[in-house]
Parts: C-alpha cells; structure tokens; sequence
C-alpha cells in the first residue's frame, strides 16, 4: 500500500499524553482508522490519536510490528497473538481493548475479548463479580426475578474456584 | 450500540462519585447480600482489604484523565476496580460473544449493568455438556430442555442483524429435534453467519439434513455437521450452492456411498474439506479442485478407495489404512505435501503389509510435518518406521504414537530390534519430535536414539516430548518415564526443551 517510493514509509503517531511514536506504514496500517488517513493523505505528519495513552499505544505498536513481520500463516500469527497477550494483565487488557476498537483493529480486538472472556469461562456469577468488582446493584427481589428468567443457565456452572 | 469513536474515551471519562458510592455499597454487601455471590466461602470475599483498594483506585483512576503517567500504579488493584463495567457495550458485547450462551447469558445478573448485553452477542455458541443436570431426567426431557432453551434465545436475540458464528452442540441427539433444527438453521441463515457448526452425538437416529440445502448461500465459509445424515445428492447440492465455503467437515454421517467432488464449477472457494466416521463411504474422488488445500478422511471402512487428481494446492492429507500407500506414491500428490497425517489403527493383520509397502516410497520431498498413529505389536515393526522417515528430507516435525495391542503390552521383550544401528541420513532440519504411547523398553530406546540422532547430529532439534501410555498402571508409567528420562537426557543438548509425561 502507498509503497510508490519503495523505501518503507514511516508514520508518526501522538498519544494523548503527547509521547510520540515512529511506526513502519506497512504495520501501522493494521488500524483501520489509520489507514483512511494514510489513504485520505491526512498522514503526513503526526498523527493524534486522542484516545490512547503512551504506554497503551507503545504496546499497540509493539503488537503491529510483531505481527505484521509474520507471513500469512494464522497458525503463528495466532500462537504469536497469544504470547504477546499472556503476560497482560486485566488493566492493560482494557486499555487495549479500547485502544484497539477505537484504531478499529479486528484482529487485536478479537484476541483481546477473547482474552477477557477466558477468565469469565466456567465460573459462577459470585466469582466473575469478586474477580472483576463488580458491583450487584439489582435489589435481592430484581436479581430472583433476572434469576428466575434465566434460570437454565445456573445449573451448568462447574467450577467456582478462584483460578 | 456506542460506536467506535465514543468507545475510546468513555472510560476516562467516568465520573468517580457514583463509583465511590458503589463502593461503599459493595462493602456493605458483602455483609447482608451474601446468598448469591459468596455463600459458603465468606474467607474468599475479604472486603476489609478491598475497600481501601477500590478507594485508592477511584482515586488514581481519577488522576489518570490528567497524567496518564500514574497508570502503572494501578496493575496492583485490578480486582477492586470495576473497569470492565466502564468498558462501552459493544466491547462488553465483543467480551461475552467469546462465552457460550449459557455463560453469556448468566452474566445478566451481575449488574443492570450486564442485564440486556447478552441479547446482542455476535456469536452464538450452544454447546451444552452431558454431565449436567440429566440424572433423573430423561434423555428426552432433556432434549427437549435443551432445544427450549435455544429456541427462548434465538427469540430475544438482537444484535443487528448478523452473526459471525452459530454452534450447536448437543450431548444427544434423537429425532424429537429434526424438526426444531430447521428452526436454527433457517435463524443462522437468515443472519448471515459465516461459521456454522451443528454437532450432536448420535442417538439412536440421524436427522435428515435435505431441507436446508436448496438456497443459495452466499455467506457461509465454514460448515462442519455431526451426526447430520446427508445423502450425496444434498452433499453436492451444498459444494453447489454455498458459493463461498472454504471449510467443510462431514461427521457420522451414514448415507453416503460415492462421492466425485469435481470440477471448478463445485465449490470454487473450497480449501478444506474432511470426512470422518462415513462407514458407508466406498468411493471418494476429488478431481480438478485447484483450490483444495487439504484433505482429511479418518475412520472409514477398510476397502474405501479415493482418487486425487489435478488438486495443485494440496499440501494437507489425513488419511488413514493402506488407502494411504497408492496415494503417495501416485501423480504428483507425494511431491505436493507439507503436512501427512497417517493412521493405520485397526488395521493389525496388515500391518506387516503396510510397513514393506513403506520401503518402497519414493520421498516425499516438501514434507515437513509427519504425524503418525499405529497399532503395534511388535517392535520389529517400529524398525519398518525408519525407512518411512528416511524418505522425508525436509522433516521438521514429527509426532509419532503408538497404540500397544493389548496383549502384547505385558510382553516387554527386550529384542534388538535394530542389530545394526543405523546412521541417520535424513532430515537434519528436524526441530520437533513427539513421541507418545511409549512403554519404556529398549526398542524405544533405540528407535528414539536414532530419530534424534544420539545427539550429535542434531542441532536443529529444539524440542523432545516423550508421553508413556496410558494403557499401563501407573507403577509402570513411573518407571517407564525414569527409564526414558535416564536415557535420553545425557543424549540430548542442553538447548533442547525435554519433556517426559
């Protein structure tokens, strides 16, 4: 894309807490957001991104070098997602989950959802609420009635440990 | 739904009042609303600690729309902090898409927060588990149950329209259902799902998959059915009129007699396509596919024949019994593979036969990836492997297992089987070796000395994975594993990765 000149072209993006970043265009285009600008020709020269911070977009960047330099083979780009993914914790996951739907970058997103929901998998209300402090706002008569409307969907739940 | 753009800055945004007057309520539930969310484990719940947690996180958070530089100092007080209620719907959407219904849907009582999202998720997963609640009930009921509950969700199911999946998964099957799941498919159909799975475990009959087929698709990539029954004519009429499918697995299906997949007109995306457990399969024939990148057929009857021609892309094969030997040694097929996965279970009286047949392979020469399962009752027959694995140079991975013929398990003869240890000439860009079923005796010893290469010609080798059988008790294994382990780690690198299980 946009490879004309035939040297990798370089982008500059601004994070909102002003940190800036050089990425290679080919990686960068991975967001969807970017890559109308870049095609829109809004990108030459630094791009804002008012909704990321540094240390998400660092991490954001990190992640579009890494997978953009893996061929087309879904099997290492998956095992690659994985691994980039292992060490994050909840907080960071969220940042970058938002960092991802608002760069519209499917492919992070749906790692990074899938990611979240893991932890949610096979575990009983009590546990997702503690896990995530979540706050139970229903009043006890709400929550039977949620209850009772879904009642089919708390028999099936196995475990309730906290790993 | 919010949409993108306000998706990003929603968080940040939040006001902290509301939350820190959460968070004293939360406390005080911990107290009085205990019965849902932490009966019987009152130590887990802790909200001493958690309290001041969630008052300092408010706080950072807070500080966080200023300088985001205070952000590391969170990592410690995720668990306090409700950051995944801030989180915008479609990305809760996007979370809880990942669950399966039934665990979507049992989020709706976590907060009003949660309470409709499970109505909009993206994908619909109804996989449902045998161990669950059918004691005491019939089989019947709980199918009925179970179809119900499907149908209740597809009723009050949103979500805009589209799906990217639709699974069904049922631990049962039986023919009270056939007519229900015209209902499911017709609803993932009309939803435009590109992904869809319909898997049941047989019970007693197939549903008759004929009535879904005639429209066509325009939308569906990947099909994979499980003890649906399809004849050949609703076979080809799905190749025929689902005009984008890549992906298409036949499981347990009991009509099928000849299948010829032919021509570019069938399935012009197709790439994979796998056949499993068609008993009734005799002849499958698979010409003038250019796109058709790989092929799988397990468990099928003894005497089944297949034909592969003019299928240039083909780089994947699965195949099972000694239908595997004219194949790679036909055409062009041998030369094309990356990847073959070969399985001669149930097949001992040929055994012998297969493994001379092997000594006249010719190489095959892009080979990679060599995943190998067989039924062994011999070690003479492990020797036979060698000249198998002789014949693919390029080698990076390979798994093999072996499955002991149960009586000759306890015979743990301790026969050199290779009287002369062999050089290895092949393959010096293997990588990766798994080899499972062992039971520790010398011949494996042998055989595993050779495939890794006593360790001197091995530099590539990044990782050995042993795993002893099942079959045995658990004495046996343990000392099986010693054995193993006693034997190849002085043989091996420090570099490579070593496992014994």
């Amino acid at each position: 894309m946009a490879a004309e000149t035939g040297t990798p072209t370089t982008l500059t993006l601004k994070s909102n807490d002003d940190e800036l970043f050089s990425v290679a265009e080919s990686a960068a285009i991975l967001s969807v957001t970017i890559r109308n600008m870049v095609e829109d020709g809004c990108a030459g020269g630094v791009i804002p991104l008012d909704n990321v911070d540094g240390k998400t977009l660092a991490s954001v960047i990190t992640y579009m070098n890494g997978i953009s330099a893996i061929p087309a083979d879904e099997e290492k780009k998956k095992s690659y997602r994985d691994k980039f993914l292992s060490d994050k914790d909840f907080e960071t996951l969220a940042d970058m989950v938002l960092a991802a739907n608002y760069l519209n970058m499917s492919c992070l997103m749906d790692a990074v959802s899938a990611k979240i929901a893991q932890v949610m998998e096979k575990k009983s209300v009590g546990w997702v609420r503690r896990k995530f402090g979540i706050e139970n706002d229903y009043t006890p008569e709400e929550e039977a009635a949620v209850k009772e409307e879904h009642k089919w969907t708390f028999e099936g739940v196995e475990t309730d440990d906290d790993n | 739904m919010a949409s993108n753009n306000q998706g990003g800055g929603r968080i940040f945004q939040s006001d902290s009042f509301p939350r820190l007057s959460w968070v004293a309520l939360a406390a005080s539930e911990g107290k009085s609303k205990l019965p849902i969310s932490a009966a019987g484990e009152p130590s887990r719940q802790s909200s001493a600690p958690q309290l001041p947690k969630s008052f300092m996180s408010t706080s950072v958070n807070y500080d966080h729309n200023n300088n985001n530089n205070n952000n590391n100092n969170n990592n410690n007080v995720v668990d306090g902090d409700d950051k995944i209620s801030q989180l915008p719907d479609d990305i809760l959407i996007s979370i809880i898409s990942r669950l399966t219904v039934t665990e979507a849907v049992s989020t709706s009582i976590l907060s009003k927060r949660w309470r409709y999202l499970h109505n909009y998720t993206t994908r619909l997963d109804f996989s449902f588990t045998s161990k669950t609640d059918c004691d005491g009930v019939s089989k019947r009921e709980f199918m009925k149950k179970h179809a119900r509950v499907i149908n209740r969700t597809l009723d009050s199911h949103k979500g805009g329209g589209f799906l990217q999946e639709f699974r069904v998964n049922l631990p049962f099957y039986g023919r009270e259902l056939a007519g229900r799941m015209r209902r499911w498919i017709d609803f993932a159909f009309s939803r435009q799902a590109p992904i869809i799975h319909l898997h049941a475990i047989y019970i007693g009959a197939w549903i008759r998959f004929r009535y879904l087929i005639p429209c066509r698709n325009e939308f569906l990539k990947d099909l994979s059915l499980k003890s649906i029954d399809l004849d050949e004519e609703v076979f080809m009429l799905i190749l025929e009129n689902f005009v984008v499918l890549e992906r298409f697995s036949v499981e347990s299906s009991i009509s099928l007699g000849s299948l010829c997949i032919t021509g570019v007109d069938l399935a012009p995306k197709l790439k994979h396509l796998a056949i499993r457990q068609c008993y009734t399969i005799k002849f499958i024939k698979i010409v003038d596919m250019p796109n058709i990148e790989s092929f799988e057929c397990y468990e099928m009857r003894t005497d089944y024949k297949l034909v592969l021609e003019n299928v240039p892309s083909l780089c994947e094969l699965g195949i099972c019994k000694k239908i595997g030997i004219p194949i790679l040694s036909q055409g062009t097929i041998g030369d094309q593979l990356v990847k073959l996965k070969l399985s001669v279970v149930y097949f001992r009286d040929a055994v012998h036969d297969y493994m001379d047949n092997m000594l006249r392979f010719r190489k095959l020469v892009k080979l990679q990836h060599l995943e190998f399962e067989f039924l062994l009752y011999s070690y003479y027959r492990i020797h036979k492997l060698i000249h198998f694995i002789e014949a693919c140079p390029c080698l990076q991975k390979l798994e093999i297992r072996f499955i002991w013929e149960t009586g000759f398990l306890c015979e743990r003869s301790d026969e050199k089987y290779i009287e002369n240890p062999i050089k290895r000439r092949w393959s010096r860009d293997l990588k990766r070796v798994k080899l499972s079923g062992l039971i520790g005796c010398s011949g494996e010893l042998e055989f595993g000395s050779y495939i890794v290469g006593n360790g001197k010609d091995t530099t590539a080798l990044e990782e050995l994975v042993m795993e002893t059988s099942p079959n045995q008790n658990a004495r046996s294994r343990r000392r099986a594993r010693a054995r193993l382990r006693h034997w190849f780690r002085p043989k091996l690198p420090d570099s490579v990765h070593f496992v014994v299980v």
